[in-house]
């Protein structure tokens, strides 16, 4: 054990070489700790590790969605509403509610796409999740995808196709941008064999 | 009842927005299938398209409703919250009331008031029944008092003998 008057040099250089460390008694190299780069979570006991899966986020998921979807709404009804009301000479509180109705009719609308294709989305998530008893991209891409495909389900099968492929293509973006450093270590691991 | 299962507050906003509107998606889309199923003209295909329609057009609407009630419940909820700094069922109550007059603001003020009142006593009737529960539930809990034996009397007994 080192000690704060120890004059032996190298403990000195020891104790020296961290000079985070606050006391004595914790003169440990930190680097012993387990290094993750993921935060760490406090679960409760007995609740099993697995407690935050996509059934736990997907309500803030819908939300937020909704959220997004409002905000454009209401930009592109304030946008259309003022476009419209600027063409006709009427009085300024027709105007006020002619604008009102605007944003509220666009931002409704929005909202409740966003929304629906993200309450589609957790759906198929959560089915995926449970079956295959695992979470990863492969999840993700399939959920968009038929997240697409239903979306568009009613208008036709060249619209169902293109809406499939919007949803392919988004979920697709989205894992690569989120699992950019598996794909790295993945790639490095190729290189290096 | 189970606050700790919640998210704190500025995503409670999100959490309760995103619930409300699966909840009026969800159950919206059974409602307006039913309707729908029951509206059509007769035949089965023609019954099935009626139902699919009333849903395609009409479950999102309701869930865009729902989503509207819950995210400004919430966030008025959270503002209580933060203003007063504490968390009890009165902030609820005043928040129900204040969501139910705030979204029947543009119907003049008699609506206002009746839609504000109903929201206050629904949400006081949640709030009731949500502490109702927690005591009956915590009547179990309660620490039976120990039944101890007087020394004393023992005590006497073995003199007698």
């Amino acid at each position: 054990m080192f000690s704060i008057e120890d004059d032996d040099k190298a403990n000195r250089g020891i104790i020296n070489n961290f000079p985070s460390v606050p006391s004595p008694y914790l003169n440990f190299d930190p680097q012993l700790l387990p290094q993750s780069s993921q935060p760490e979570y406090i679960f409760l006991e007995g609740a099993g590790s697995k407690q935050r899966g996509r059934f736990e986020l997907s309500f803030t998921q819908i939300g937020t969605s909704c959220l997004i979807g409002a905000t454009i709404g209401g930009i592109r009804g304030i946008y259309s509403g003022i476009k419209l009301t600027s063409m006709e000479n009427q009085t300024s509180t027709y105007n006020r509610t002619q604008i009102l109705n605007s944003v509220f009719k666009n931002g409704a609308r929005l909202a409740n796409t966003f929304g629906t294709l993200s309450v589609y989305y957790s759906i198929f998530g959560i089915i995926l999740e449970k079956t295959r008893g695992c979470e990863d991209e492969l999840n993700t891409i399939v959920a968009g995808t038929s997240t697409g495909l239903l979306y568009k389900s009613t208008s036709g099968l060249r619209r169902c196709g293109i809406g499939g492929l919007i949803g392919f293509s988004l979920a697709t973006a989205f894992s690569l941008v989120t699992s950019r450093d598996k794909i790295k270590e993945i790639g490095k691991s190729i290189l290096h064999s | 009842m189970e606050e700790f299962g919640r998210e704190p507050c500025p995503t409670r906003i999100l959490e309760d927005l995103g619930g409300a509107f699966a909840m009026g998606l969800i159950g919206g889309g059974i409602f307006q299938g039913i309707k729908g199923f029951r509206n059509a003209p007769t035949g089965f295909n023609r019954r099935f398209n009626g139902a699919f329609h009333s849903i395609a057009t009409k479950a999102p609407n309701i869930g865009g409703s729902f989503a509207v009630w819950g995210g400004l419940f919430s966030t008025i909820d959270c503002s209580l919250v933060a203003i007063r700094k504490k968390e009890d069922p009165w902030n609820s109550i005043a928040s129900g009331a204040l969501t139910g007059g705030i979204l029947a603001a543009r119907n003049g003020i008699p609506a206002m008031t009746a839609s504000a009142v109903f929201g206050g006593l629904l949400l006081a009737m949640i709030e009731g029944f949500g502490l109702f529960f927690m005591h009956m539930s915590a009547e179990q809990f309660r620490p039976q008092p120990p039944v101890f034996e007087d020394p004393t009397n023992n005590a006497n007994n073995t003199n007698m003998f």
